[in-house]
């Protein structure tokens, strides 16, 4: 049967009950739901499963690999989830977190009524009165400050139609573009780096490149941890073809360094000097890619010495200039691996076996990142070296051959990158300040095109300091925890608290966010409503509820087009029962032309995800080389589409190395890197109700390289005072851990909302990705009885 | 290289196990409470101590006479993905009401005197004996014909999703 014979098949027996009648007798889907949905969910289960419940796809909740769980229910209630064997993603592999999905939803303090805050004390409230209130003030923010006084902070765990509508909402609506969310603390880099790289944002190849690469190189990626479930794909492909090598650079062994090949230690900030030098090496020994690079790329310098976003309202325009091989050559000619090695720590000899791993034409390689690279004041110019190497090797868009951003968030691509939750982003990778993409927004949004504000908004970090300054006035935050997240935290924490500003939060659990809220949203969350995620390779996956929310909880989308209707933009909303269906085909205008083509909302339901850009209902394993992805035109070979000013050539950026804005002195002599450990997701408000994760690691901890710990005379477990220029906590010393810093630096993970360790952390950000740096600031390591300095 | 290293430290620790069984006597090994799991098909919490060094459990897990539960998935290399110290001791954060089913008990059968269906999923279950050999675990059923070895000849999991055959309508 062919997929539509399939298709039409499965919407004939749902219409005609068939299909329902004989899922509900194998005990596959309640009745209930059945009659909510109005159709049935043919969709076939993995082997095995426990006949008792009844089972359901989802992506996890968790990441953005994006696993695929089945989910069992029974009496209402997520009672298991299994992996699923038929998810191309994990292939019925989940890890801890995901296994731990069903008791996210169980926690004893989950929020289940509206929560009003008067006079400092939290009293309940309907969901009339809360969302009038709501809408009062946003109103009257409005008229008294205008519609840059509004922001509204979202995650990259917001769904498609969460995220959608938030954007419509304020930019078609309250004529505002203070649309932000988290996932800029987490990968505007990696989009920036894609965007000025290859002229579009999110990886051209897909997970199949893990199994299809011989050499895997993590630049700052703790994969076993962030990642479990591609790097046991690693593993696996690994213990198969044992010549594979995974070579990790970093500044801290991790417990993925237990798995490495190969450890290469850098100096902070050194990735940039050692990417230069395995450039120079191509470069050097006449193995650059002749053919590729002149008929598929330019190259580029843009400003240096730019600065780091610490001061408030900082701006940053970049002034790209073409400059020719000869002159990328000259740029090179500092990053002779020798000359690199002060800078990045790395020895010359070690530049040279990674750099022949990328030069060497037979060797395929995959370059795989995430935080280290991304959370970087150099954030887009680190990722756009990376990018370098493999478009001046030709090692792009082939199986194997790819560069590869992994994500953090199970929808940082899908809702923040792809619908365009940034501050200065329109749906499918366009933005407020092209004229052109506004006018086709407020077509489709059915506006004036003077209705869309050319200028960007506030971006996180500057978001809050506007809050602090009072630009700001009335905040709403979903999704996300920014109370721990926030870096140099106290100055956003007072921010927050300061008189006349009001502060909403759609959450699920009590955190230091709904501490400072004004008002309190219960959030229906995961399968307890319908929502969509699209992963890091490019898949959107589709889920059905399967569960009652708790008490009056109510999924973020609906929160917000209730708010919307009450400010009197409903006719922004028109949508029935069924919105999660109308709101993504609505979206999916946005997506068709231009090479971010999304299917059907039923042809998700039916698929365990589709990777854009889906054409002709076949979605595109490898993106801009011909045969593989249907926008490159035959005979091409290549096309990077996206890019018009260079008429479809990638562009490969000369970027110097820069120092980090605070480095260590006699005064604060160590190097704090913040991070997650694997138990925990984000700031532990999910995994910390869970019994398992939370007893596993119970608290933060500060980890101290041996050697450092002998000189301070600092033992094991024994509690130690972390100062910075902004703030100290207290922590657990640990020596030796799960993973260890190297000399002269420290690692505190920053899940536990009773040690914030982002009030030392500083607020300076890659300029132009706008990105924070949470892995570079200035601590010293003080013993507890020892008076304070 | 890594396969060969792992050889040789499952060799090491065998002799020296052995060793250590001689110069001992063997009611030394304190029974281990029984791990736990968040509910029927979740892994197994570790009810010892991991340590530091996350990459040799199946020294003993993987290995049939070290006398340590075996794993019934012995090509999955980084246990940590999935197994958490059980840490009972600890203090929660904050309660959490899930209380999953219970293990289904018997195996249903196709009929009455055929063979057991398996009512788990396979996958990260390929050694059926890892758990089903006779007193490899108390809460399982165990097989009462171990020297068989190839237990999916007759014993295969259930499929409650799969719709009865139909020929497919002739024209």
């Amino acid at each position: 049967m062919s997929p539509l014979d399939r298709r039409r098949f499965l919407s004939a027996a749902g219409q005609a009950g068939l299909g329902g009648w004989l899922a509900c007798e194998l005990g596959l889907l309640p009745l209930d739901s059945l009659a909510r949905t109005g159709r049935t969910q043919s969709i076939p289960v993995g082997p095995g499963l426990d006949p008792r419940l009844s089972w359901t796809k989802a992506p996890c909740r968790f990441c953005g690999v994006g696993c695929g769980v089945m989910v069992g229910v029974k009496d209402g209630k997520v009672q298991a989830v299994a992996g699923d064997e038929l998810s191309p993603v994990n292939r019925g592999l989940l890890c801890i977190k995901g296994y731990s999905l069903p008791a996210i939803l169980y926690g004893d303090d989950r929020l289940t009524t509206p929560l009003l805050r008067t006079n400092g004390k939290l009293k309940e409230a309907t969901w009339d009165e809360a969302l009038g209130l709501v809408a009062g003030k946003f109103k009257e923010t409005l008229e008294t400050h205008g519609p840059t006084a509004v922001a509204i902070y979202g995650s990259g765990q917001w769904t498609l139609s969460d995220g959608y509508v938030a954007s419509k909402w304020f930019r078609a609506g309250l004529g505002s573009n203070n649309v932000e969310a988290n996932a800029r603390l987490c990968m505007a880099s990696a989009v920036t780096g894609f965007l000025t790289s290859f002229g579009m944002d999110e990886p051209m190849g897909n997970y199949d490149d893990l199994e299809a690469a011989d050499v895997l190189v993590l630049w700052g990626n703790n994969m076993a941890e962030m990642h479990p479930v591609l790097f046991s794909r690693i593993l696996e492909s690994r213990r198969q073809r044992p010549n594979v090598r995974v070579i990790e650079i970093s500044t801290r062994r991790t417990p993925t360094t237990e798995w490495a090949d190969e450890f290469i230690g850098i100096k902070p900030n050194g990735d940039l000097a050692l990417a230069n030098a395995v450039a120079h090496l191509i470069v050097e020994s006449g193995r650059v890619n002749q053919d590729f690079v002149r008929a598929h790329t330019v190259f580029r310098r843009g400003k240096e010495k730019i600065g780091y976003g610490l001061e408030d309202n900082f701006q940053f325009t970049d002034a790209p200039v073409e400059i020719t091989l000869e002159e990328f050559k000259t740029y090179l000619a500092d990053y002779a691996p020798e000359k690199a090695a002060g800078p990045s720590g790395v020895p010359a000899e070690t530049t040279r076996r990674l750099a022949e791993y990328y030069a060497d034409p037979k060797v395929k390689v995959v370059s795989l990142w995430c935080m280290g690279m991304n959370q970087h004041v150099r954030g887009t110019w680190i990722n756009n070296l990376v990018n370098n190497l493999h478009l001046l090797t030709g090692k792009i868009g082939r199986p194997g051959n790819n560069p590869f951003s992994l994500t953090g968030q199970s929808s940082a691509c899908g809702t923040v990158r792809e619908v365009g939750t940034l501050a200065h982003r329109l749906p499918a990778d366009m933005v407020v300040t092209n004229p052109e993409h506004r006018r086709r927004a407020a077509e489709i949004w059915g506006v004036p095109v003077e209705k869309i504000p050319a200028q960007p908004g506030y971006n996180t970090v500057e978001m809050f300091r506007a809050l602090d300054r009072g630009d700001i006035r009335t905040m709403w935050i979903q999704c996300t925890n920014p109370m721990v997240t926030m870096p140099n935290l106290n100055r956003y924490r007072d921010a927050a608290k300061k008189q006349g500003r009001f502060i909403v939060v759609s959450e699920v659990y009590p955190t230091p966010t709904t501490d400072i809220a004004d008002v309190i949203l219960p959030s229906a969350m995961w399968v307890e409503r319908t929502g969509m995620f699209g992963n890091s390779e490019r898949r959107t996956q589709h889920w059905f509820k399967a569960v009652e929310p708790p008490g009056q909880a109510r999924p973020d989308v609906w929160q917000l087009m209730e708010v919307a209707r009450r400010m009197g933009y409903g006719e922004l909303f028109p949508y029935g029962e069924d919105y999660e269906r109308e709101i993504f085909e609505e979206y999916r205008k946005f997506t068709l032309g231009h090479g971010h083509d999304l299917a059907h909302y039923d042809d998700y339901v039916e698929h365990r995800g589709l990777r854009w850009p889906v054409v002709k209902g076949k979605e595109t394993a490898y993106r801009y080389v011909e045969a593989s992805d249907p926008y490159v035109p035959a005979g091409a070979g290549y096309k990077f589409y996206g890019y018009k000013a260079t008429e479809g050539k990638a562009v490969i950026w000369a970027r110097p190395y820069e120092p980090p804005p605070e480095v260590p002195d006699t005064e604060y002599p160590f190097w704090l890197t913040t991070g997650r450990v694997l138990e925990h997701w984000h700031t532990g408000s999910l995994t910390r109700r869970v019994p398992q994760l939370h007893r596993a690691v119970p608290a933060a901890y500060v980890e101290i390289h041996p050697d450092d710990a002998r000189r301070l005379n600092v033992q094991n477990g024994e509690r130690v005072r972390v100062v910075s220029r902004r703030g100290r906590i207290e922590l657990d010393a640990v020596v030796e851990g799960r993973g260890q810093p190297l000399p002269g630096s420290v690692f505190v993970p920053f899940f536990d909302e009773g040690k914030l360790i982002n009030e030392l952390t500083l607020d300076a950000y890659c300029p132009i990705s706008k990105q924070p740096d949470y892995k570079k600031c200035a601590v010293r390591i003080e013993k507890i009885g020892i008076a304070e300095g | 290289m890594r396969a060969r290293v792992f050889l040789l430290v499952c060799v090491a620790a065998f002799l020296g196990g052995l060793a250590a069984a001689q110069s001992s006597t063997e009611a030394k090994r304190e029974p281990s409470p029984r791990p736990r799991r968040l509910y029927f098909g979740a892994p197994p919490t570790v009810p010892h101590d991991m340590g530091l060094d996350m990459n040799d459990c199946l020294v003993c897990h993987g290995d049939p006479d070290m006398g340590a539960p075996l794993t019934p998935h012995p090509t999955r290399l980084r246990c940590r993905q999935c197994h958490l110290p059980a840490a009972e001791d600890v203090p929660l954060f904050r309660s959490n009401r899930l209380a999953g089913l219970p293990p289904p008990g018997r195996a249903p059968r196709l009929q009455p005197s055929g063979p057991p269906l398996i009512p788990h999923p396979v996958l990260l279950r390929e050694k059926c004996l890892a758990c089903h050999a006779p007193e490899a675990r108390e809460d399982v059923i165990s097989t009462p014909h171990p020297e068989r070895l190839r237990c999916q000849q007759c014993h295969i999991p259930q499929r409650p999703d799969t719709p009865q055959f139909s020929r497919p309508p002739t024209l």
